[in-house]
């Protein structure tokens, strides 16, 4: 047992490997302790079959900070990622709508559905795009917790950003926040087909439909993106998803930080208030002059402290921090590629992202059934196939395709248990799904993967299989993530802080919570 | 008449409330209005022979105070402050929830006070406001639906519905739809009251007491602007130039029909979804649950 750690990291996701590795890079003893047997969390590539190398959970990469991985040297260790070029959704009758980062071509794809929506296409990019600056800074910063000095200094850096903001764009800012997607959307644009896969972006990873209040805001995701130059700025990490973290894990280790893996925490040691060490699942113990967690905030402080040690407010607050896991993920080892009715043959249009969002309403429906306790019967369907840029995940001539499937509510109607009874058939209606616009897909398939929320939550420690440790909703960001008074990283118990996607600015391969919360803990000196 | 100093388009609520605010002011006000009788929403129906349905159920939401102090015009006390749920149990108060019911407070306070042309003293109005607790409340809860924000209280499922049914269904949205929160704090501290016959009437009459001239039957056909000023049109083409005109009509109307679209090309588009109907039954006698509800009603 030693009891020299300055720092121990409660689980190895992206955002506890970036923050181990700011502490180390510091000059302090850090020690990262991984339940499972890769690092990465959400953020991981796994050999799931021989050959073959899955994002398994997380997919595509835009958001994660660009001055992390320069303060961390992460290309380095690894880092790359490689712009999405395309944005294609197929329909049953058309040839269906691609819309590209050459905006010339976009134009012609569009003003084939309407020519008033190409016309506009462009303005709404550059409104979105100015806005979504805005939000790039908030996520960049702490949030306010107060009026302390430091958050002083925070709301005097954001003024100028909004005084900079037109009339009309602060307008569209309110709206934006208020607003659901689609009918942000309509004020915009008059086709569905156009509508439809712009609108599914908000919904991801909530529970809510592309109709309900408040999901326009998640449109912004799309434009803060920092790959510069590319469209909607999504891409893939070479290597998968899990290479951005392991990029992490080895600028820790570079700086003298310890990972260990297979190493569940069961507790954490309390004292007087105070945090003094953790409990791993075999009984060692590890004692540390701090505790960060990966973990989401019930994980944390119900799961690992116990409420006994908890001010009444802290379990209220938590009591009321919402997860509804929405989303599943099927994963495919094929032998060939889908080959869509609407545009066959092997184009550039298979190379970025797929969106299975014929019509504003067939996403509203989909919601409908997981209002009432099923999973989508068409469900919103995104998928990538990141073996057509990165050859290197999988063997020659193959091909993996990831597929983030909503609605697949964590609670069914019969419980949450019961998803492993209805894995199988979860998995079966995404192909259903799929073929309808990709026929005889199912010949190619070698190998299927297939989570469901429970999956999530059981293999991954999502807690209702919530995919951003929590909701992303306006009444749980900024200063109230996880709840008021706990933004700043810290949690009621002294020296336990936390720096997971369930604190500021929340969920995201984005490195922002991790990076933040080292941030903030070296300022404190410890 | 002379060319009237204002003219008001509608006399509903808001137009029939302007124009006394107005003309007590010393102004030269002129209201028309499109139908036979004044009232707009709040207006009576005629139905069958010999019945009358108010347009609505009047509970003007904590505004009698405003109009009160501002117009000098009393009205009927309210006769009950229950929301009541018709479910087989005990009634339940919104005011129950103290809470919730001071987070509409502020929340209302917050709203009435102007920033846009505002002066500083006036924006600092906020800040006594936000800086109290129910600001953490508010932060919290307005995001939140319906549902979801009782669920932060200890009440039964029937409550809930009782208590989010008459709240959700103005919108387009349900019980579980974000933001339903909003309506509910805005209606936190609500008052039922009755009177709302006398409440335009009454509004009519002081309206017309400080010489405000009120036509019925004067349907507006545009609002123009050329070099004489600003002007209305009406059915026969004839114009009535005023210094100001101040529609209460809908924006749809206005946007639509009233106004040259050039105009309005920067404003953003207000949407209006219908999501509610009425029906009215005459009956020979109360059934027995209403006159057994210890919280009914009476309306005038
Ligand atoms: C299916 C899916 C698709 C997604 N798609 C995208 C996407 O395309 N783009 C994007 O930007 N984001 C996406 N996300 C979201 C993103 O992946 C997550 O928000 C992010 O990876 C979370 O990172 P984290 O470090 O905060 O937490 P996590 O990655 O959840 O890390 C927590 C770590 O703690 C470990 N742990 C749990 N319990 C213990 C314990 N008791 N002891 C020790 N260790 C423990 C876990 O094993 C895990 O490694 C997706 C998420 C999912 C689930
Ligand atoms: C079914 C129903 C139930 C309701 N229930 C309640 C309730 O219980 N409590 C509550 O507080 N509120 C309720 N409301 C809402 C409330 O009735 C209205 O918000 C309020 O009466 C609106 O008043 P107003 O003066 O702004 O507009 P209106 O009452 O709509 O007045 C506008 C006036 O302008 C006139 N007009 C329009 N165009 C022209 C034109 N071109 N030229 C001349 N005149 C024109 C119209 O004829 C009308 O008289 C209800 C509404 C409805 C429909």
């Amino acid at each position: 047992m030693s009891s020299s750690w300055d720092a121990v990291i409660i689980g190895g996701g992206h955002n506890g490997l970036v923050c181990a590795a700011y502490l180390a890079r510091a000059g302090h003893k850090v020690l990262v302790l991984e339940r499972r047997e890769v690092m990465g969390g959400a953020a991981v590539s796994e050999e799931v079959f021989p050959g073959f190398t899955f994002s398994v959970a997380s997919y595509v990469i835009s958001l994660f900070r660009p001055r992390i991985i320069r303060e961390l040297e992460l290309a380095k260790y690894g880092y790359q990622v490689i712009p999405m070029d395309c944005a294609f959704q197929p329909l049953h009758d058309q040839r269906g709508l691609a819309r590209w980062s050459d905006a010339d071509r976009t134009y012609s794809e569009i003003s084939r559905y309407s020519r008033h929506d190409a016309e506009n296409y462009h303005d709404f990019k550059r409104t979105l795009t100015r806005l979504g600056r805005i939000a790039a800074q908030v996520i960049s910063r702490p949030a306010p917790t107060g009026f302390s000095l430091q958050d002083l200094r925070t709301h005097t850096e954001m003024l100028p950003l909004i005084r900079d903001l037109e009339p009309h764009e602060l307008q569209q800012l309110v709206r934006l926040l208020t607003l659901s997607a689609v009918d942000f959307l309509d004020e915009w644009f008059e086709s569905d087909i156009l509508k439809a896969p712009l609108s599914a972006s908000g919904i991801i990873g909530t529970f809510q439909g592309v109709r309900s209040p408040g999901t326009a805001y998640v449109l912004l995701h799309h434009y803060m993106g920092e790959l510069d130059g590319a469209f909607r700025s999504w891409g893939f990490a070479r290597g998968g998803t899990g290479s951005v973290s392991l990029a992490c894990a080895k600028a820790a280790q570079a700086h003298g930080a310890v990972i260990r893996t297979e190493a569940e925490v069961t507790q954490v040691r309390v004292r007087n208030n105070r945090a003094t060490g953790i409990v791993l699942a075999g009984g060692e113990e590890i004692s540390a002059r701090r505790i960060i967690s990966n973990l989401d905030p019930r994980r944390t402080l119900h799961g690992l402290v116990g409420a006994v040690h908890l001010p009444e407010d802290t379990v209220n607050a938590l009591a009321h921090f919402t997860y509804r896991g929405s989303s599943g993920k099927v994963n495919l080892a094929l032998d060939g590629l889908p080959d869509f009715t609407c545009r066959p043959g092997i184009g550039d249009h298979l190379r970025g992202d797929i969106a299975i969002a014929p019509s504003v309403d067939y996403l509203e429906q989909a919601f409908d059934e997981a209002k009432y306790g099923a999973f989508s019967s068409r469900p919103f369907i995104n998928a990538v196939i990141p073996s057509l840029t990165d050859p290197s995940i999988a063997p020659p001539g193959k091909h993996v395709i990831s597929c983030f499937v909503q609605y697949a509510p964590y609670d069914l109607a019969e419980g949450h248990e019961a998803w492993s009874l209805q894995r199988e058939a979860f998995g079966q209606t995404v192909l259903d799904t799929l073929e309808e616009f990709a026929p005889k897909l199912r010949d190619h398939i070698e190998h299927m993967q297939i989570l469901t929320p429970l999956d999530l939550e059981r293999d991954f420690g999502l807690t209702e299989g919530n995919i951003f440790h929590g909701e992303l909703s306006l009444n749980q960001l900024l200063f109230q993530r996880p709840a008021w008074g706990m933004a700043g990283y810290r949690t009621p118990i002294r020296n336990l802080w936390m720096c997971g996607s369930g604190t500021h600015p929340g969920g995201g391969v984005m490195g922002a919570s991790g990076e933040l919360a080292a941030k903030a803990l070296l300022r404190e000196r410890i | 008449m002379q060319n009237p100093e204002v003219i008001i388009i509608g006399a509903g609520t808001n137009g029939l409330a302007a124009a006394v605010a107005l003309s007590k002011a010393g102004m030269d006000t002129l209201v028309l209005e499109k139908r036979a009788v004044s009232g707009g929403l709040s207006a009576y129906h005629r139905f069958g022979t010999k019945y009358r349905i108010p347009g609505f159920r009047p509970y003007p939401d904590g505004s009698t105070d405003m109009l009160n102090k501002a117009l000098g015009i009393t009205f009927p006390q309210p006769t009950s402050a229950n929301s009541t749920g018709l479910w087989n149990g005990d009634s339940f108060d919104i005011e129950t929830l103290p809470e919730l019911a001071d987070a509409g407070k502020a929340l209302k306070t917050l709203l009435s006070i102007p920033l846009k042309r505002a002066s500083l003293r006036n924006k600092m109005a906020w800040l006594p406001t936000l800086l109290q607790t129910q600001t953490k409340d508010l932060a919290r809860w307005i995001p939140l639906s319906c549902v979801d924000l009782l669920s932060e209280f200890d009440l039964c499922e029937k409550q809930y519905s009782a208590l989010t049914a008459p709240l959700y269904t103005r919108t387009f949205a349900g019980p579980k739809s974000p933001f339903g929160a909003l309506q509910m704090l805005l209606h936190a501290n609500r008052n039922n009251s009755n009177g709302h016959a006398v409440l335009i009437q009454k509004l009519e009459a002081a309206a017309r007491s400080n010489g405000a001239v009120i036509q019925t039957g004067a349907p507006v056909k545009q609002i123009c602007r050329n070099s004489s000023g600003v002007h209305v049109l009406m059915q026969d083409k004839t114009p009535i130039y005023a210094r100001f005109i101040l529609a209460t009509c809908s924006p749809a109307m206005l946007r639509n029909h009233l106004l040259n679209p050039v105009l309005i090309s920067r404003w953003p588009p207000v949407r209006s979804r219908g999501t509610c109907a009425v029906l009215a039954l005459a009956m020979d006698q109360l059934p027995g649950w209403l006159t057994s509800s210890p919280a009914c009603c009476k309306i005038d």
